[in-house]
């Protein structure tokens, strides 16, 4: 990344020039790169995350993975609408981890998943709890799907190209993500 | 069943990531005159753009050296793990993220 066109210097580069002098040189992607790229996407990163999330902490710490994760395969990630859907595709895979993850732990403690939930907010919980109900039940495109439909509210069109499959795809999975979602909620499986 | 009534995305809103690329100004002029247009009066996206603002100020808005030292964060992970086997950014299983 290049910033050489760029006569202004941005927060980001002067906070970056001003602090910190790295070694770090194996890529295009040098502090002053991370730093815009931080600057500019982590505020919607995060905000993605702790929706799907309920936690600042839990967010936080998946909005990092999520860029060091797209940086290392993609060290000259530049700015742009590109990098922040590639960050947001990866923020929503790597907090999907994190519920199934709290998933299985909340079966193995029930009582830590008790307490848990009382401290839950109410903002966003319908959102995790209708999430976790799927995740138990499909596979991990099945789960994207879920979230990219009925969170985030994304097209089949905008799914499919997101996830490289084709959109006839998308609407067979949702078709069967709705029939599933449908059959949960009649067992009463959101009223906990 | 809609999403909405599952407590997620309302029927005719513009998605999340549309929310999110008009907040980091990534739309062009018309995309993003339609979806400010949606979202000024609309409860639910007005509450993700809010959101987001709220995002900005916890993450830069009390510490002026965030930026920098969230970059320098980012860049030590990526030099502790250069030589581990790559990580998909897509994957969902066995990797090293655990909470």
């Amino acid at each position: 990344m290049s910033n050489a066109d760029d006569n202004s210097l941005s927060v980001a580069q002067a906070a970056v020039a001003g602090a910190w002098s790295a070694p770090h040189a194996r890529g295009p992607v040098d502090a002053a790169g991370i730093a815009q790229l931080y600057e500019k996407y982590a505020p919607a990163i995060y905000a993605h995350c702790r929706r799907l999330l309920g936690s600042s902490a839990a967010a936080r710490d998946a909005m990092q993975e999520a860029f060091v994760r797209v940086l290392l395969r993609n060290r000259d990630l530049a700015p742009g609408d590109e990098a922040l859907r590639y960050l947001y595709r990866t923020a929503t895979n790597v907090s999907i981890n994190v519920l199934r993850q709290r998933a299985v732990r909340d079966r193995a403690m029930p009582e830590i998943a008790a307490r848990a939930s009382k401290t839950e907010t109410a903002e966003g919980h319908a959102d995790r709890q209708f999430v976790r109900m799927l995740l138990d039940r499909v596979d991990a495109t099945g789960g994207s799907i879920a979230v990219m439909h009925f969170v985030d509210g994304m097209t089949q069109v905008e799914i499919a190209a997101t996830l490289g499959i084709t959109r006839r795809t998308v609407f067979n999975r949702l078709k069967q993500l709705e029939r599933l979602a449908k059959a949960l909620l009649e067992e009463g499986g959101t009223s906990t | 069943m809609s999403a909405e009534a599952l407590g997620g995305h309302g029927r005719g809103c513009p998605s999340g990531l549309d929310l999110a690329l008009l907040a980091a100004g990534e739309l062009d002029e018309a995309r993003s005159s339609a979806i400010g247009a949606h979202a000024a009066p609309c409860r639910r996206c007005a509450e993700r753009l809010r959101e987001i603002d709220e995002a900005r100020a916890e993450l830069f808005g009390k510490d002026p050296g965030a930026i920098a030292a969230a970059a320098r964060f980012i860049s030590a992970e990526l030099d502790e793990r250069a030589d581990d086997p790559p990580i998909d950014p897509d994957a969902h299983f066995g990797d090293r993220f655990d909470h």
